[in-house]
């Protein structure tokens, strides 16, 4: 065998190689993403349960869109704007951050704030008076 | 002394005001929780919001297609169901009398995850109410209707907006207190 025909044997293992962990990888790849997105999703037709845990009929069918939009490319936001559109937020385990629910949002940090400026008001006037 | 009393005052005031926020927040929470709220009928997405487009076989005729144009300019009743659906065949007797009494009205049914001759045999067991009947053999057109659970019947106006939407089989109460005056009115 030359030396010619043996490159050529070299280069083609190397490409089938690079290909097959390239396929590998990016299947690895949707298959986290798959599973990163359906943690966050409700079973509407199951008990307090994930997507991801569920095997349900419905969860099942979430699944397969999810994956296909992810072999299209869609991205994560993509995908859960598709679903919670359709489904409304109670598909969502954690509530978006928008105007609807900017109350459930702040609320605890506008009680800490205003917690903390009444005990600053207090310890400063406390220290006046003595 | 008047001036150290009116401090004193203000003082107790302001420690009243955490309570004062903790009162109001259980009061909200309270409400919400003492609402009628049925956890296992969240409410539509797409209720006011427009149809989604669809493209559909005819379950009767193979040769025809459906699609959201035949809802044009009028109110239509839609409802999603299966041969293998049980709560389906509860409501379906309504839909019969419903479409008896109202035989101009266009009620369109969407045969969802079936296998087209149980659909057939269903129908023709049961009766046919539909005025069309769209085939969703892959749970798709289902999807863009936020369908998760069987049987599901919207109200559709003549905008083509989503004016009503119930989870589970439809009653008699339902029919009358709401549908009616949203198909009639």
């Amino acid at each position: 065998m030359n030396k010619k025909l043996k490159n050529y044997y070299l280069i083609k293992k190397i490409f089938i190689s690079a290909s097959f962990i390239i396929l590998i990888s990016s299947s690895h790849t949707l298959e986290n993403n798959l599973a990163e997105i359906t943690k966050e999703l409700r079973c509407m037709t199951c008990q307090n349960q994930t997507i991801y845990e569920s095997e349900s009929d419905f969860s099942n069918q979430i699944k397969n869109e999810i994956m296909r939009q992810l072999k299209e490319g869609k991205s994560k936001k993509q995908i859960i704007d598709f679903l919670s559109y359709r489904y409304g937020e109670y598909i969502l385990f954690r509530p978006q951050f928008d105007k609807k629910n900017l109350f459930l949002w702040l609320f605890p940090f506008v009680l800490i704030s205003a917690a903390f400026v009444i005990l600053f008001v207090r310890i400063t006037k406390n220290r006046r008076h003595t | 002394m008047i001036k150290k009393f009116n401090l004193l005052k203000l003082n107790a005031y302001i420690l009243l005001i955490p309570f004062v926020i903790l009162f109001l927040v259980c009061t909200f929470l309270v409400y919400y929780l003492l609402e009628d709220k049925d956890p296992s009928a969240p409410p539509s997405a797409l209720l006011n919001k427009k149809i989604p487009n669809f493209y559909v076989e005819d379950l009767i005729n193979a040769e025809k297609t459906i699609n959201q144009n035949i809802l044009k300019d009028k109110k239509v009743l839609i409802n999603f169901f299966a041969s293998w659906c049980s709560p389906c065949k509860v409501e379906h007797p309504l839909f019969l009398k419903i479409k008896e009494k109202n035989p101009n009205l266009i009620i369109l049914g969407f045969n969802h995850k079936d296998k087209k001759n149980e659909a057939l045999l269903f129908l023709k067991d049961l009766g046919n109410p539909y005025s069309l009947i769209g085939i969703d053999k892959d749970g798709k057109v289902a999807m863009d209707f936020g369908v998760y659970g069987l049987p599901e019947t919207f109200v559709v106006n003549e905008n083509g907006i989503i004016i009503f939407k119930h989870t589970g089989p439809i009653t008699d109460k339902l029919y009358e207190q709401e549908i009616k005056k949203l198909l009639f009115n």
